[in-house]
């Protein structure tokens, strides 16, 4: 128990670094949500293609410009790329669903359909093997710049280790949702959208066309899960599988955070994200039935058993989720 | 149950009562008692996504509760296979019961994670209980055992699937004709509409889904003894958003829709697997291994795009009109 | 709510019938796949139907994959030079017959029985132990041999038809064992994946440890979908092993890596024989992997390989002949799928269509030179492999270099 107080420190700051991921990849299903009522399974599959793009074009562009400007190539082509990605399966399989007033459900179900033909794209694409990034800023550059106290690509910090990739993550999780705020509260598109996800019905007879601010929800969504795909691309196997799990995570924080409320979204990521980590780390404990178990072996579950007592307390009290308002941005 | 209501069920029956008649190929028999298998278990989360309209995201949790306590009487307890049919299904039950006295008082998305947690809770437990093989599972699971070794041939099998499932049908079918599932439909409708009406929710949404997981368990259970082996990864969470999706595209909160959508499901992906030899030998195609998944992402979009309400509510709507 | 029902009786009725279609259609394709045999090269016979069972989607793809290109490339090659010679004097092509199984037990299951259904001779395959182990009794009932490339523990003794053409955990921790014996390594971490591959290394680790050949100072699992395992690398850490010992697949170990690295790569650390192609694992690390260690197949290792082992020639000539058809680095995955295809190949020269005999003809006691290692498959061994089909690798400047 004393190495893991000891070690707690690191965890938490892990946690919050993982947790910044996975609120960047749930605020694209809030963003998809709140304008058009669409629980998009998908979003996993957007982050895994916007990684893919972007290895591919850091790979390519790497020789010809350099490192850093490649980076910044790959992420905008990512970007973009995905951001199709997004509209095109918004006005191919939902819009026409929509038009045929779908039930959530089927439209869930839809989102299955377009994640299955985004993955098996991916593997004829790409293999179904690994792939990779260099970090951003990579341990060696700062060494070279006369700083001392890193080790690998992470920063020491007073015997906490900061991984130079979590500070990027931290960095695209501000700007993020900074842009969203101003996107949708100062942009006269931003407002439309705002208006869709409070009220479709009013904001339909206002003549707000729904359908061309579901398809810029789309577009906008999977290019935040594109960002998110090529921040993490430098610290995780890239390749076709990689949304499932990841794309999981960013569904329940999205959820337990009230999938319409991108505040919420951000507090779910950073939750799930700590509790990982910190059971991550747990000494090994005598479980009845299972005998002696490292609780890391269980972490999925452990940390569905914490998320869902956490809601189930809540409810208890007569609140839904992590509270906050509905797209309250 | 008036013999009327019957008639369907005896003609599906009969129908698929010939197949092991016109057909010695495993694959076509295979397929068919997977999906019998399925459709249990998708019957149960139609019943319950159906009326309490909200997805059920951990039906295969429940499955692999069955398929462990049926393995665990046949093979640690040497016991009748039989009764671990019937373990199965209790103790699927009882867990649902418990579970479900929990979850169920979260209501939206929240219940759908709290399914979906479920689910995976159960097969993560599973992979660390070192009396049942951890991730390696059980193995030499026998087979249920009737007049000698009928079942351990293929065709027996089929028959004893294609009884339950029949039975399984009948049951559901009555259930949602009866006051109890009127009432749940009024559920799905309006939850508040139908507490006024004097229908205690919480009970009625309780007690469907108790049932959900004992067909689960009931399913785990004839797959166990059908396949012979079992892991935690057999029940893994994408089990059961296949099933989910099984149910939707056949037409959620129809008993007929679930059986017909896993019939589908499976169908489609054996169907553009045989491809190359369903064709005729004059249209030479390159192999197709690479694109059977895209084919079968497409055809699921583009039938839920046509037939948003389901196969089966949409066909009967299209003969109606 | 009559229509209803009448429809839904249709709906089965087709799907039904759409099924029973396939069988009609199945056995008429070898028959017409028999082309008129080429006057020039004498009698020919018909071809010889060999299924290939792997996963091509799915988490146990990365393996999958490897395994069908393989079997593809020589099929291709034996075809190319004629075919091969059965027992009648004939010459025969192969037939592949290829079945995705999705990493889905169930499919695998499907797939074994399509696979009967076309008649094949054997099969290769399938990726997974869960799937191996759910084939085996349809294998036993067909008496059709089945190679599968799967590690698991279980795999060799789960049919008297069903063969092991991967090292398993006993093999990878007895050959990481002798080497800390000479390093003076005492006392490890333990991490492992909660896959069945993952904790049988574990239990194998465990026995070492009742043996009293280490210490085992923290065990620790992680799910192979996990996106960090910091955690249970600090805590690991911190209980001061003399090494850290992984034992997982490609993916979730360049995972590990790149925590380990960030976290300073203070220990030690040890992987297994999981990560069987190096390339893409050393494209995903980076520099983070280099001083890791780990026992792995040969053909990693290819030209180092001394010139008089056993192994040498064959494992130049599959290096050389897999770039040639692919343009990148072999994996030991490719190489267990070469060894079960090639082992049914030289059965069927004896064997030809009995697949009884083709079994018998398997584990005959025969020695086979392969790409894993050299097999003696017999009657109650199917795992066949001595245990120095493995060697030290050490990865050096992002490469896998041998430990001599």
């Amino acid at each position: 128990m004393d190495i893991f107080l000891a070690t707690l420190p690191q965890l938490i700051v892990l946690g919050i670094s993982l947790g910044a991921i996975y609120a960047l990849i749930a605020l694209g299903f809030v963003v998809i949500y709140s304008v058009s009522n669409v629980i998009n399974l998908a979003q996993g599959e957007f982050l895994m293609i916007g990684a893919l793009v972007f290895v591919a074009v850091v790979d390519a562009a790497t020789k010809t410009t350099g490192a850093g400007l490649a980076v910044l190539v790959g992420l905008l082509v990512a970007i973009i790329v995905t951001g199709g990605v997004g509209a095109l399966s918004y006005a191919l399989a939902f819009r026409p669903a929509i038009e045929r007033r779908a039930s959530v459900q089927t439209l869930i179900i839809i989102s299955m359909g377009v994640s299955i033909v985004l993955r098996a794209f991916g593997n004829l694409v790409w293999g179904v093997d690994p792939t990779s990034t260099p970090a951003f800023l990579p341990g060696r550059t700062l060494r070279e710049a006369g700083m001392t106290n890193v080790i690998g690509d992470s920063l020491r910090l007073g015997g906490v280790a900061l991984q130079t990739q979590s500070i990027w993550i931290i960095f695209a999780l501000i700007v993020t949702v900074t842009g969203l705020f101003v996107f949708f509260n100062r942009t006269m598109t931003g407002r439309a959208l705002r208006a869709c996800a409070m009220n479709p019905d009013s904001a339909r007879l206002m003549g707000v066309p729904l359908s061309k601010m579901s398809l810029i929800a789309f577009a906008l969504s999977a290019a935040i899960a594109a960002l998110a795909g090529a921040i993490i691309a430098p610290m995780q196997p890239v390749l076709y599988t990689m949304g499932l799990g990841l794309g999981l995570r960013g569904f329940v924080s999205a959820i337990m955070g009230g999938i319409a409320n991108p505040v919420g979204a951000i507090w779910g990521g950073l939750l799930l994200g700590i509790i990982e980590a910190v059971v991550g780390g747990l000494p090994q404990m005598d479980l009845p039935g299972l005998g002696k178990v490292n609780p890391a072996s269980l972490r999925e579950a452990i940390a569905f058993v914490i998320l869902l007592a956490v809601l189930i307390i809540r409810r208890l009290r007569g609140a839904n989720g992590l509270g906050g308002k509905r797209f309250g941005l | 149950m008036r013999f009327r209501s019957f008639l369907p069920v005896l003609a599906v029956g009969l129908i698929l009562a010939l197949v092991p008649l016109v057909t010695t190929s495993k694959q076509v028999l295979g397929t068919f008692i997977f999906a019998g298998i399925y459709a249990i278990a998708v019957i149960g989360l139609a019943l319950f996504s159906g009326y309490a309209g909200q997805p059920s995201m951990g039906q295969a949790g429940f499955c692999a509760i069955g398929a462990y306590a049926s393995a665990i009487v046949a093979t640690k307890f040497s016991l009748s296979p039989w009764l671990g049919m019937l373990a199965a299904g209790a103790t699927s039950g009882l867990v649902g019961w418990l579970i479900g006295s929990l979850i169920l008082r979260l209501s939206g998305h929240y219940l759908a994670i709290g399914t979906l947690g479920f689910g995976i809770i159960v097969a993560a437990l599973l992979k660390q209980w070192e009396w049942t093989g951890l991730s390696s599972g059980m193995r030499n699971v026998p087979r249920y055992e009737f007049v000698g070794d009928v079942l351990k041939t293929e065709a027996g099998y089929y028959y004893l699937v294609l009884v339950v499932l029949l039975v399984v049908i009948v049951l559901s079918l009555n259930l949602v004709r009866s006051r109890p599932g009127r009432a749940l439909r009024a559920l799905h409708e309006s939850e508040i509409g139908a507490e006024m009406l004097g229908v205690d929710t919480a009970t009625a949404k309780l007690r469907v889904f108790v049932l959900s997981a004992v067909l689960g368990g009931v399913a785990g259970s004839l797959y166990a003894h059908y396949v012979g082996s079992i892991t935690p990864d057999t029940f893994e969470f994408t089990i059961s958003v296949e099933m989910l999706v099984m149910a939707v595209i056949g037409g959620v909160s129809s008993v007929w829709g679930a059986a017909f959508g896993t019939a589908f499901i499976w169908g489609l992906s054996q169907a553009i697997k045989a491809l190359p030899d369903l064709l005729p030998s004059a249209v030479k195609i390159p192999s197709i291994t690479q694109f059977e998944l895209m084919i079968f992402g497409a055809i699921l979009i583009l039938v839920m795009i046509f037939m948003p309400d389901g196969l089966v509510p949409t066909m009967t709507k299209r003969q109606r009109r | 709510m009559n229509t209803t029902k009448i429809l839904s009786i249709a709906c089965l009725l087709s799907v039904t019938l759409a099924a029973c279609a396939q069988p009609t259609a199945a056995p008429a394709k070898p028959a017409d796949a028999a082309k008129p045999a080429a006057p020039a090269a004498g009698a020919k016979g018909d071809p010889y139907v060999i299924g290939v069972l792997v996963d091509l989607n799915g988490p146990s793809s990365a393996l999958g994959d490897p395994s069908k290109k393989t079997v593809e490339l020589y099929a291709k090659k034996i075809n190319d030079a004629g075919g091969v010679k059965g027992p009648d004097g004939k010459m025969h092509d192969i037939k592949l017959e290829v079945y995705d199984g999705e990493s889905d037990p169930a499919k695998n299951t499907v797939g074994m029985k399509a696979l009967v259904d076309k008649k094949v001779l054997a099969v290769v395959g399938p990726t997974s132990t869960a799937s191996a182990l759910a084939v085996a009794p349809i294998a036993t009932e067909s008496k059709i041999s089945v190679m599968a490339v799967a590690a698991g523990i279980a795999v060799p003794s789960a049919s008297p038809f069903m063969f092991q053409t991967a090292q398993n955990d006993a093999n990878g921790s007895a050959a990481l064992a002798g080497y800390f014996k000479t390093q003076n390594i005492k006392k490890i971490a333990i991490l492992h994946d909660t896959t069945a591959f993952g904790q049988g290394g574990r239990d194998e680790w465990r026995k070492l440890r009742d043996k009293g050949d280490v210490a085992i100072t923290y065990e620790g699992g992680f799910a192979t979908t996990d996106t960090d395992v910091s955690s249970q690398i600090s805590a690991a850490d911190a209980t001061k092993p003399d090494g850290i010992v992984v034992w997982t697949t490609v993916n979730p170990a360049a995972v590990v890596v790149k925590n380990w690295a960030n976290l300073g790569g203070k220990t030690p650390i040890f992987f297994s024989h999981g990560i069987g192609n190096p390339t893409p694992f050393i494209k995903t690390t980076g520099s983070s992997a280099n001083g890791a260690r780990l026992p792995i197949g040969r053909i990693i290792v290819v030209n180092e390989v001394p010139d008089g082992h056993p192994q040498k020639s064959l494992l130049a000539q599959y290096d050389k002949d897999w770039r040639a058809a692919y343009n990148t680095d072999p994996s030991t995955f490719g190489g267990h799928a070469y060894d079960g295809f090639m082992q049914v190949v030289r059965a069927l020269e004896t064997a030809g269509n009995d697949t009884v005999k083709l079994k018998e003809t398997i584990e005959s006691g025969k020695p086979f030179v392969g790409i894993t290692g050299v097999f003696t498959y017999v009657k109650d061994n199917h795992n066949g492999l001595p245990n120095d089909s493995l060697v030290m690798v050490e990865i050096k400047n992002e490469k896998f270099q041998l430990i001599k």
